[in-house]
């Protein structure tokens, strides 16, 4: 058991990861937001309103990559809270039909 | 991946942020009615596997595999948000470490306990566990053999392990990791209203004027709840936020009015509020004499710590025996007294003694009070480890409740106190079902002969097989196990080596002794299987069916959806697969079995499992239970036992309760339902519980009723502040606090075989107040050793982290097991709850 212990992650395959997040910002910086996430590389914003709320896709090959990105959304000036919706994530060679049944 | 199906899996991701957020995206639906449906994935519900608050979770399988994560849009509870660890909840079990095969410690072929892991079948690990437990059973009977497990445990297996333990085995050595994080609130709840678990739920949050947390982190550790005190704040601008705290965190963020209180001091604090209360005329005076009756509780208790501590031997209440060999007192033992009296008790707590005390300024305390008092202002008072860790905890959940008592503030919409948990199942399987060394299902007990003679009624069993004497709580397992006098040591689904209080000291001796066998069943080569003897491997979350309960009597069950890898199996199925190797001769003794002799010659497994009743559903019921969500369902634990096992223990269970005021909705309503909130009676949810018209168990006219206490009344409990057991001195000159961050849960057992989360937040670090830091010569990133008494680790300074402690006080969170805070920590307990206080002990820093 012991040798196993260290290499503890997956070896980071091909893999498609994607993400949808609502992201509440202080009203007065929400366009300075959107802008902002909108110049990191696969996150796109889909929708915000007048009282902060942004709707956000980040779309990305890798674990951590992804992680990267998720400490990215946080740090943009205004931002309060950072709530994940929906997560999708399987490698991409995984292209067989699926079984239906577990 | 074809471009379609990615397509179609975006807009759905964007669909589901804004219904989420109930924002319209124009040409959205559109878009989504032009795109290829992706029909590979199989979405069924399911509840969050992380800590308290019970978010709903839909989960998305293909190719027998857990692709896909949504926060559950129907889910009440979270109404289709997840925090971020929920987020990649489909990945915990896709670790590459998982356990797949049964590992015991093994030199030329057969059991050493210096040898090395080496895979083993199951009926060798079967073979070894029955040896070591019948031979610690024969030789020194019940009180030897021992099970530590889990609020991470789903009901089922708790159901199936207190019944193998406490009848089985007769042995009432049975806790769960529960009791680190909320046996002071059990103890709180029983002895001011005689029931456990709280009156309001979660709905209080968006009904509520003032929202006041004490010694909660809640916006990283329970964010979901959390954000919706948040947005009630947003959408109603009157509303208030006080945080206290001994250190500045996320959650002060938020905060209109942040307290940083002198550890312990929390204490004096209540004391005073409820003296303001008092002094000002602000006690609800209709209240209190209809529905309060006056307590003074015993205050000479100890610290929890062995009896041959100073402390512990100076202490004329801490129920440890005597000279005499008697127990010294009872920690628990109250006297009644009159208002007056509590008064007079409450009257030393003015607001310059508190102020001086506590290093509170007058004018916040002064704030509180006014808060708290206001007779227009509905409040909601939440706590969670700074409360129960705490070695007055149960003292601590006492005195909240005297304040809210006192202004008549409970048990109504918007306005009561909230005790929240850490574990997604706390509630649900520890507290519920039981788990407790001192519990039975549905608040009873072991020490009284009627519950035990319940539970041996509706277990058919003969009466005396469970024994009156409590068992073992977590702490005292340990100190039995280096003492020697507990042998046979099962841990399930939980990380005691690394979670427990002084580890080097106190637990890692106990599980290394050869006179010991320890064995761990775990997804992961935790901390904790490292250093046992057998590891059994275990199915997870969405690998076998499921139920927890959380914070607010929610009860939410799941169907299993993917098969676990290897051999893994469920904890549910080792358990009750290990009770076939014990005969009843071989473990009652022969006056019990002789009051049911049609028992003889039969195994555990006959008499706990194919009693009759938990046998009495068969596998055709499964699909009428679940077709509705899953064709043609099954699942592994009935499959290998014949009959729907989870149908048959819950409806056994439940019994418990019914009809008791612990009423659990029917199992077949639980798997269509998002969840319902115990007492359920005729097939209605409760939402405050004793108030009439929320709580059925309250009758037309009684108004307010605590039917917990015999009388009717909750109890005000007269308790003092005292000091805590290990202050800082001129050599260990600083506080120690422990707790968890948001990215990681509890010991990373899950969360860090996750890379984003890891990556996030990859190492505990010790947060200090950059003053403390000058002063001792250190800066930002300098590595350092956080010296106790008791053991030391090595880390890194943070001074500009989340987490912000005041001049003389330092915060390590224990998630890291390359770095294990609980060397360091101090195994002092509330002497009540008998739950760790890892929030306070004397530490020195010093570069490394």
């Amino acid at each position: 058991m012991a040798s196993n212990v260290r290499g503890r992650f997956t070896v980071p395959v091909a893999e498609m990861n994607i993400a949808s997040l609502l992201i509440y910002v202080e009203p007065q910086w929400t366009t300075h937001a959107r802008v902002q996430l909108e110049q990191l590389p696969g996150v796109e914003v889909h929708a915000a309103t007048a009282e902060g709320r942004l709707v956000v896709t980040v779309e990305k090959g890798d674990d951590l990559e992804m992680s990267r990105a998720i400490e990215q959304l946080g740090a943009v000036r205004g931002v309060r809270a950072t709530t994940l919706v929906y997560h999708h994530s399987e490698p991409l060679e995984d292209e067989s039909p699926a079984e239906g049944e577990r | 991946m074809s471009t379609t199906r990615r397509g179609f899996i975006r807009l759905s991701a964007v669909a589901a942020a804004a219904a989420a957020a109930d924002i319209t995206i124009p040409g959205l639906d559109e878009a989504l009615a032009q795109t290829a449906p992706d029909t590979s994935i199989r979405w069924d519900k399911g509840a969050c596997r992380f800590c308290g608050t019970g978010c709903g979770v839909l989960v998305g399988v293909r190719n027998g595999r857990v692709v896909a994560t949504q926060g559950d849009p129907d889910a009440p509870v979270n109404r289709g948000l997840l925090c971020v660890k929920g987020y990649f909840l489909a990945k915990i079990m896709y670790g590459a470490d998982r356990l797949t095969r049964p590992l015991l410690r093994m030199k030329n072929g057969t059991f050493d306990k210096s040898g090395e892991f080496t895979p083993v079948s199951w009926k060798q690990a079967f073979d070894i566990m029955e040896e070591k437990c019948k031979a610690a059973l024969k030789a020194k009977g019940p009180t030897a053999v021992g099970m530590f497990a889990s609020g991470q445990w789903t009901i089922f297996e708790g159901v199936a392990a207190t019944k193998f333990m406490k009848a089985g085995l007769r042995s009432n050595n049975i806790d769960p990791n529960a009791r680190h994080c909320m046996a002071s609130a059990v103890a709180g709840f029983m002895r001011t209203f005689g029931a456990d678990e709280p009156m309001g739920c979660y709905d209080d949050t968006e009904q509520a004027d003032a929202f006041v947390v004490w010694g909660s982190n809640m916006a990283e550790m329970h964010p979901i709840l959390w954000s919706r005190v948040t947005g009630r704040r947003l959408t109603a601008k009157h509303v208030k936020i006080v945080v206290l705290s001994t250190f500045n965190h996320r959650t002060s963020e938020a905060a209109d009015v942040e307290i940083i209180f002198k550890p312990q001091t929390d204490l004096a604090i209540l004391n005073y509020l409820c003296n303001y209360i008092i002094q000002n005329g602000a006690v609800n005076e209709a209240f209190v004499k209809q529905h309060v009756t006056f307590m003074k509780g015993v205050t000479d208790i100890g610290y929890g710590l062995r009896p041959t501590h100073r402390l512990e031997q100076a202490a004329s209440s801490n129920g440890y025996p005597g000279t005499d060999g008697k127990p010294k007192g009872d920690p628990n033992a109250a006297s009644p007294i009159t208002y007056e009296e509590f008064k007079q008790h409450v009257s030393e707590y003015t607001v310059d003694k508190v102020a001086e005390l506590s290093g509170v300024p007058k004018e916040k305390l002064e704030a509180l009070a006014k808060l708290y008092v206001d007779p227009k202002t509905k409040i909601v008072s939440f706590w969670t480890m700074g409360f129960n860790q705490h070695t007055r905890g149960t003292w601590a959940n006492n005195l909240i409740y005297d304040v809210h008592l006192l202004l008549g503030k409970i048990s109504e919409p918007g306005n009561g106190p909230f005790s929240i948990t850490g574990q997604p199942s706390a509630c649900g399987t520890a507290r519920e079902v039981g788990t407790f060394a001192h519990r039975l299902p549905a608040d009873l007990v072991v020490a009284n002969p009627q519950h035990r003679a319940t539970a041996e009624q509706i277990w058919k069993l003969p009466a005396g097989t469970i024994p009156g004497q409590i068992g073992l709580h977590a702490v005292a397992m340990d100190r039995a196990l280096k003492d020697r006098n507990l042998n046979f040591f099962w841990v399930l689904c939980t990380n005691q080596m690394q979670a427990g209080a002084n580890l080097s000291q106190e637990r890692y001796p106990g599980f290394r002794d050869p006179a010991n066998f320890v064995v761990v069943t775990d997804a992961y080569p935790t901390v904790s299987a490292h250093a046992a003897d057998l590891v059994l491997p275990a199915a997870m979350w969405m690998e076998k069916e499921g139920a927890y309960g959380n914070a607010e009597r929610r009860t939410q069950f799941w169907r299993q959806q993917v098969n676990a890898p290897g051999e893994a199996k469920s904890d549910l199925w080792q358990i009750i697969e290990f009770s076939k190797r014990f005969k009843t001769e071989e473990v009652w003794p022969a006056e019990l079995l002789a009051k049911m002799p049609q028992y003889g010659g039969k195994t555990l497994f006959d008499v706990l499992y194919a009693n009759g009743e938990v046998n009495q559903f068969p596998l055709t019921e499964m699909a009428k239970v679940n077709g509705h969500a899953i064709k043609g369902y099954m699942n592994d634990e009935s499959k290998a036992l014949g009959f729907y096992v989870q149908k048959g223990l819950f409806e056994e269970y439940a019994r418990f309760g019914r009809g008791h005021a612990h009423d659990l909705a029917p199992f077949d309503q639980l798997h269509k339902a998002r969840g319902l909130r115990w007492p359920v009676v005729d097939g209605k949810e409760t939402l405050w519980r004793y108030r009439e018209g929320y709580d059925p168990y309250v009758k037309q006219g009684e108004g307010v009723k605590f039917y917990g206490r015999p009388d009717g009344k909750a109890v005000i409990f007269a308790l003092p502040y005292q000091p805590p057991p290990e202050p800082p001195d001129n050599e260990y000159n600083l506080w120690l606090a422990t707790g968890r961050v948001l990215e990681h849960w509890h010991s990373g057992s899950m969360t860090r075989r996750v890379p984003e989360l890891y990556r996030a937040v990859p190492d505990a670090l010790v947060y200090m107040n950059p003053q403390d830091a000058e002063t001792r010569g250190l800066k930002q990133g300098d590595v350092v050793k956080v010296i106790s008494r008791r053991g030391e680790i090595q880390t890194r300074v943070d001074t500009r982290g989340r987490n912000k402690p005041p001049v003389g006080l330092v915060f390590v969170p224990w998630f890291d097991e390359s770095r294990l805070i609980n060397k360091v920590t101090l195994d002092a307990t509330c002497p009540i709850s008998k739950q760790t206080d890892y929030k306070k002990c004397a530490v020195k820093i010093v570069k490394a």
